[in-house]
């Protein structure tokens, strides 16, 4: 029981399931509304596009990457499938170039990272800038009319439910459950830690470290196109706003739960708890009606505190080696 | 300071041979404004004029106070991603103080500054300190920041600041604007000390090789505190005379400013490993940004067809910099 503890205790994901679990609890005891089903359901539709993105953002930050772009890829290819959807084309084909759309995106990340050696900061600012431009072009260009009035089979999609959870998140829940089977059993996953934990030497023991770099970027582009068609089929409009500014917020929820910008930590248990801490951290200032500019505050305490135990933690073992 | 190898890293000539060898694309920058600058001057007729060029020259000079302590982060491979809350939040807090609380606007200017540079120094201790990533601590005083700003802000009601706060930016020496005068100042003086000082030639050592300058018994920890002192209060005195400038304060005064800033220093060729920059290099690179919205501007470009060049332009410059370093180191 206590090493069953102890290994619990002693995982990445610790702090960020502790710290949502505080939050679901003082949700559910002191607020009335908490567990209606309208406040439920919009929680669910706030939740399961992050955690998408989240899981993308995961796997980039395990091999020491990152992706600021995930919202401006989120935003276009959104609006991209609701372009497509809007002048009558079918379901299919809107959401496969909207999904195509995101891994091209991906694929240019990523081949601009591994293949030109230009840093992920760089680059990732670079597209977020481009795609986000090109996103308001669109928007405040007389194509904007267009971007609603989508057929209803696909808003039916985004707005039924199965065993009251809608259908978007089981979808993460199954991409959740993959990933974490990839990246802890398989190969292939074991090899991206390895490459986060030191790139070096996952190099001279000939890891393709080209190969993880660009396809994770693919993997991180494809989730946040998929999260940005699932938005539009639930919120049954694209808007200009779709996943701006939401790249910090993902990465924020990433590295609360228990990721490090340093690469090779971080799973998936992390990348959900983290983003549905963030998620339930902003119900709880709209059920008690606090300000919700306080948000942002809380969150970034939080991460500046993560961060400072993580260092410290790391600290003290360090020193208890004298490796300091 | 003499090694036993007898090679001396203080010593003028080995390292600028050494960096002579790595930054061949470091003039870059130069080779891209003239031909932006003459380009414009031929092909429009409002570019090459008194005033165009003046207002480019106001609008980059209250900017500039943000990129001094953020050119020594990046030179020593730090990072300050709060520069842009920062500089929100600094005209915020002036004018808290000089609306709620009737203070003139000398006290509140120093005690935000200090407030700020405060916030600034427990930032660095904790990096330094602990050994933490300053772009991870930094991500959360972002949205730190961005969120008290934002408390602040709507803490009272919306104003036109008055007269004594507005005249801030508006104060003229010889008919220029003193923001002007201040960054053609500040450039030339820390511009000397980079070439010349061997207080501020340290960083560049933090930067190249951090472990090296520690064995030297260079103090890297209480320099990188100061540069982060540094940055968040010019950070703040940017922001107190943007504030100023457009008279009221705005929840997206400075929003995204840090990336502004990484674009801007890195296409006047720094590099986000450290070592590498400068403070005239800072200004060149902010100078290309500003002329290339303005000429993109007469061009009738919209502003997110701008958006999408400036991604572009990033992305192109640093790739063509590490190409060229990379063949030099080869060959």
């Amino acid at each position: 029981m206590k090493n069953l503890f102890n290994r619990f205790k002693n995982q990445d994901s610790f702090f960020s399931i502790v710290i949502s679990a505080i939050f679901f609890l003082i949700l559910a005891v002191l607020s009335p509304y908490f567990f209606k089903s309208s406040n439920l359901l919009s929680l669910q539709a706030v939740i399961a596009p992050r955690v998408i993105i989240a899981i993308g953002m995961m796997v980039v930050l395990i091999i020491g990457m990152f992706d600021l772009s995930v919202g401006s890829i989120m935003g276009f290819s959104g609006i991209v499938c609701g372009y497509l959807l809007g002048h009558g084309n079918s379901i299919f084909v809107s959401v496969l170039a909207a999904l195509g759309t995101g891994i091209l995106i991906g694929l240019i990340n990523g081949l601009l990272i591994a293949v030109g050696n230009i840093p992920p900061l760089i680059v990732t600012i670079g597209t977020m800038y481009i795609f986000r431009g090109f996103a308001e072009m669109i928007m405040t260009s007389d194509l904007a009319m267009s971007l609603t009035g989508f057929p209803q089979e696909f808003l039916d999609f985004g707005d039924s439910t199965f065993l009251g959870v809608y259908n978007m998140v089981w979808i993460m829940l199954v991409l959740l459950v993959i990933i974490e089977l990839v990246l802890k059993r398989t190969y292939i996953g074991r090899s991206l830690y390895y490459i986060g934990g030191n790139k070096t030497s996952a190099i001279s023991l000939g890891f393709n470290v080209k190969w993880a770099t660009i396809g994770s970027f693919v993997l991180s582009g494809f989730l946040s196109a998929l999260a940005g068609v699932l938005s539009i089929a639930r919120f049954q409009s694209a808007s200009r706003y779709l996943g701006q500014g939401i790249q910090i917020d993902i990465l924020i929820a990433c590295i609360i739960g228990g990721g490090s910008l340093l690469g090779g930590k971080g799973d998936m248990k992390g990348a959900f708890f983290g983003t549905v801490f963030i998620a339930l951290l902003v119900n709880a200032f709209n059920l008690f009606e606090i300000n919700s500019l306080f948000k942002s505050v809380v969150v970034g305490g939080a991460l500046v505190l993560v961060v400072f135990f993580d260092g410290y933690i790391y600290l003290r073992k360090m020193r208890a080696l004298g490796k300091v | 300071m003499q090694s036993e190898s007898g090679i001396d890293p203080m010593n003028e000539k080995t390292n600028n041979k050494l960096r002579n060898k790595r930054h061949l694309g470091d003039n870059t920058i130069i080779g891209l404004l003239l031909v932006i600058f003459l380009f414009l001057t031929f092909t429009t007729d409002t570019f090459f004029k008194y005033e165009n060029l003046y207002s480019i020259a106001y609008g980059v000079s209250i900017q500039f106070f943000a990129v001094i302590g953020f050119t020594f982060l990046i030179i020593m491979g730090e990072i300050d991603l709060s520069v842009g809350s920062m500089y929100g939040l600094s005209g915020t807090l002036v004018g808290f103080c000089m609306t709620v609380w009737k203070w003139s606007l000398l006290p509140s200017m120093i005690a935000v500054l200090f407030v700020c540079s405060l916030f600034g120094y427990l930032v660095g201790y904790l990096i330094t300190k602990f050994k933490l990533n300053s772009m991870m601590v930094t991500l959360g005083t972002l949205s730190l920041v961005a969120g008290i700003n934002a408390v602040v802000f709507n803490s009272f009601p919306a104003v036109i600041y008055n007269q004594e706060y507005r005249s801030l930016a508006k104060f003229k020496i010889a008919g220029i604007h003193w923001t002007i005068i201040a960054m053609f100042v500040i450039v030339i003086v820390l511009g000397f000390l980079f070439k010349y000082s061997t207080a501020i030639k340290k960083v560049y050592y933090i930067g190249n090789n951090p472990e090296t300058a520690h064995l030297y018994g260079i103090k890297s920890d209480a320099i990188k505190k100061f540069a982060f002192t540094l940055s968040a209060l010019t950070a703040a005195l940017g922001g107190i005379i943007a504030t100023s400038r457009i008279t009221h304060s705005d929840v997206l005064t400075g929003n995204g400013l840090e990336f502004v800033l990484i674009t801007g220093l890195v296409v006047g060729g720094a590099s986000l490993a450290g070592g590498r920059g400068g403070i005239v290099k800072s200004l060149l690179g902010m100078l290309f940004i500003a002329i290339l919205s303005t000429g993109m501007t007469t061009f009738r470009i919209e502003p997110f067809a701008q958006q999408v060049m400036l991604g572009v332009v990033l992305i192109v410059t640093v790739y063509i910099d590490s190409n060229i370093n990379a063949k030099r180191l080869k060959g």
